[in-house]
C-alpha cells in the first residue's frame, strides 16, 4: 500500500491544487500507529537552500532499501500523498517521519518546489552510497537535520549535509508530541 | 562524509506486547562462521581482522529483541520464549550487518538448533559491518552445539524468512489503482470514424504498477461508435465489447499489451487487439489497434485513474 502512495505521489507532485489545503495547513506533524511489529520509525529534518532560482521547499524524501537481497522499491515521506486528508501529517515544515522495517537504505530523491513548479532532486551515486544506513532493531531513529544547499547561484547542483539533531531546539518537543498516545511513545520513554 | 554525519540516534527500549499466556521458556543455539575466498573462518581466525570487535546475532520476534554474543568458536546461544524468531543481523562492534531474514522455530522447553549460519563475502575485514552484499547460507549442522545439558538440542535449522512481514498482500487502494478510464478516437480500414470510451482494470503480478518487467493482466469494458461520413449507419453503428488480455511492461512507463474482446449492440463478434501506452499510473496515453469484422481500427487513447484523480485532490 505504501508503495502504492509512493509510485503514485511520485509522478505528479505538485501537479495540481488540492481541495485539501485548508484542512492540510492546520493538521500538525503525527505519527501513524505501527503498521506492523518491529518496524521502526524514523524522524529527521530538511531544510533547503536554494538560493534565488533553485528549489525554495523540499516536500518528499525517499529512500530504497538496499539489503540485504536486492534493491527493493522506494520508501519515503512526503506532503503529496493520495487522500491526504484522511491520514495523519507524517510530514510539515521540513520534519518528517516514516516507518520502516530492518534493512540497509540509501537516500535517492528530494522532491520539492521552486518558483511554483514541482521539482526533483536526484541523490548522486556516491553521496547515495555515503548517505546508507542501518535499521536493525524496533525504536525511533533520530537522523538528525538534512540540510540541502545549491551550489553556486544558477547551479543545478546541490550539497548535502547532516546536521545532529540538537543543533535545532524544538526538534525534541515536536517529536514527542508526534508519537504521544501512539504505539511509539513507549520507544522515546527509554531514549536516554 | 555525508555518513559519518549520519549518525543515528537509537533509542530503541523493545517493551514485550501484553501476552495473556506466561511465557514459555525456550532457546534458540547455533554457530556462525565466516567463508572468505572458500575458506571457511570461525570468529577466532579472524581476531587481527575484526580488531577485537564484539560479534552479537541479533534475534527478533515482532517487537521482541533477542541479541545472542557470538563465541570465540562461532557458537551463539539465547534464551527466548517459544515462537518462531527471525534471525536479521549481525552486530559488529559499533556496527551491524544485516543478514537475509531466516527463521527458526524455538520450541518449547527445547533447545532448538538453527544451525551452522555461513556468512560469505570476499574479504571479511572491509566488509564486514559495511553491508557490501554478503550472502548468507545455513548449513544442518550442530553438533557439539547447546548450553549443556538442560535442556534437549533439537535440530530445527533456520529457514528463508519472508523478505519482510507484511510483503506481498494487496489492499483494496492498490488494486484500484490499476482501474482506468479512458477515450479512444481513431479510424477504420472503410473509413468509419471510431470513438468511444473504455474502462479497463489491469493489474500486475508485480505490485504496485509503474515498474518495469513486469507481467499485465488487463480486463475491459468499452462502448464505442463507428461512423461512416458522419452517418451513423446501422448495423456497425454503437458496439460495446467485453475484452480480455495480457501483456509486458518494460520499463515503468511503457506498457504493451494484447488481447481479444467479445463485441455485441452492433455486429458482434470475437476481435483481437493489441495497444502500446506510455504514461505512469494515474494517465498515459497510447495507440490500439483492432482487427473486427470491419477492417483493422486504429486509435489514439489516453485514460485516467479516477483513484489518482480523486486521491490528489483529496
Amino acid at each position: 500500500m505504501r508503495a502504492l502512495l509512493v509510485a503514485l505521489a511520485l509522478s505528479t507532485s505538485g501537479c495540481f491544487f488540492r481541495l485539501s489545503d485548508p484542512v492540510w495547513a492546520f493538521k500538525s506533524l503525527r505519527a501513524d500507529e505501527p503498521v506492523l511489529p518491529g518496524r521502526s520509525l524514523v524522524f529527521g529534518s530538511l531544510e533547503v537552500d536554494g538560493g534565488f532560482f533553485g528549489v525554495g521547499s523540499l516536500d518528499g524524501i525517499w529512500l530504497r532499501r538496499v539489503g540485504p537481497g536486492e534493491p527493493i522499491e522506494l520508501a519515503g515521506a512526503t506532503e503529496e500523498t493520495l487522500f491526504r486528508v484522511f491520514g495523519r501529517r507524517e510530514m510539515k515544515d521540513g520534519h518528517y517521519l516514516m516507518q520502516l522495517p530492518p534493512g540497509v537504505y540509501e537516500l535517492v530523491l528530494f522532491t520539492g518546489r521552486g518558483w511554483g513548479n514541482a521539482a526533483q532532486l536526484h541523490v548522486g551515486e556516491d553521496a547515495r552510497v555515503s548517505s546508507r544506513f542501518t535499521i536493525t532493531r524496533p525504536g525511533i531513529y533520530d537522523m538528525g537535520v538534512l540540510r540541502v544547499e545549491q551550489r553556486g547561484t544558477f547551479g543545478g547542483s546541490y550539497k548535502m549535509t547532516m546536521l545532529p539533531g540538537s543543533s535545532r531546539p524544538g526538534r525534541e518537543e515536536l517529536l514527542r508530541d508526534a508519537v504521544a498516545g501512539t504505539g511509539w511513545e513507549r520507544f522515546l520513554r527509554g531514549s536516554p | 562524509m555525508l555518513a559519518s554525519i549520519l549518525a543515528l540516534t537509537l533509542a530503541a527500549t523493545p517493551a514485550p506486547p501484553p501476552d495473556p499466556s506466561p511465557p514459555r521458556s525456550a532457546s534458540v543455539t547455533g554457530r556462525l562462521m565466516f567463508r572468505e575466498k572458500g575458506r571457511l573462518l570461525a570468529p577466532r581466525d579472524l581476531r587481527r581482522a575484526l580488531h577485537g570487535a564484539r560479534l552479537a546475532i541479533g534475534l527478533r520476534r515482532g517487537w521482541d529483541v533477542l541479541v545472542a554474543p557470538v563465541g570465540d568458536d562461532g557458537s551463539f546461544h539465547a534464551s527466548a520464549t517459544a515462537g518462531v524468531w527471525r534471525i536479521e543481523w549481525l552486530e559488529v562492534g559499533g556496527k551491524s550487518e544485516l543478514l537475509a531474514p531466516h527463521e527458526v522455530d524455538a520450541r518449547p522447553g527445547q533447545t532448538t538448533c538453527a544451525g551452522q549460519l555461513e556468512l560469505a563475502m570476499q574479504d571479511v575485514e572491509s566488509e564486514l559491518g559495511a553491508n557490501a552484499g554478503s550472502q548468507l547460507a545455513v548449513v544442518d549442522r550442530c553438533a557439539g552445539l547447546g548450553p549443556g545439558n538442560r535442556q534437549p538440542v533439537v535440530p530445527g535449522v533456520a529457514r528463508p524468512g519472508a523478505d519482510y512481514e507484511g510483503a506481498g498482500s494487496r489492499g483494496a487502494l492498490e488494486m484500484l489503482a490499476g482501474l482506468r478510464g479512458g477515450w479512444a478516437f481513431g479510424e477504420g480500414e472503410n473509413g468509419a470514424t471510431v470513438g468511444g470510451w473504455r474502462l479497463e482494470l489491469v493489474g500486475g503480478l508485480s505490485s504496485p504498477l509503474g515498474q518495469g518487467r513486469n507481467l499485465l493482466l488487463v480486463a475491459s469494458f468499452a462502448d464505442a461508435n463507428r461512423e461512416v461520413s458522419g452517418v451513423v449507419g446501422p448495423p456497425v453503428a454503437a458496439t460495446r465489447a467485453i475484452g480480455l488480455g495480457g501483456g509486458y511492461a518494460p520499463f515503468g512507463w511503457l506498457e504493451a499489451t494484447a488481447g481479444g474482446e467479445v463485441r455485441f449492440g452492433g455486429r458482434s463478434g470475437l476481435v483481437p487487439w493489441l495497444a502500446l501506452r506510455a504514461g505512469n499510473p494515474a494517465f498515459g496515453l497510447g495507440g490500439r489497434a483492432a482487427f473486427g469484422p470491419d477492417g483493422r481500427e486504429l486509435s489514439i487513447t489516453v485514460d485516467l485513474s479516477p483513484l489518482f484523480l480523486v486521491g490528489s485532490l483529496l
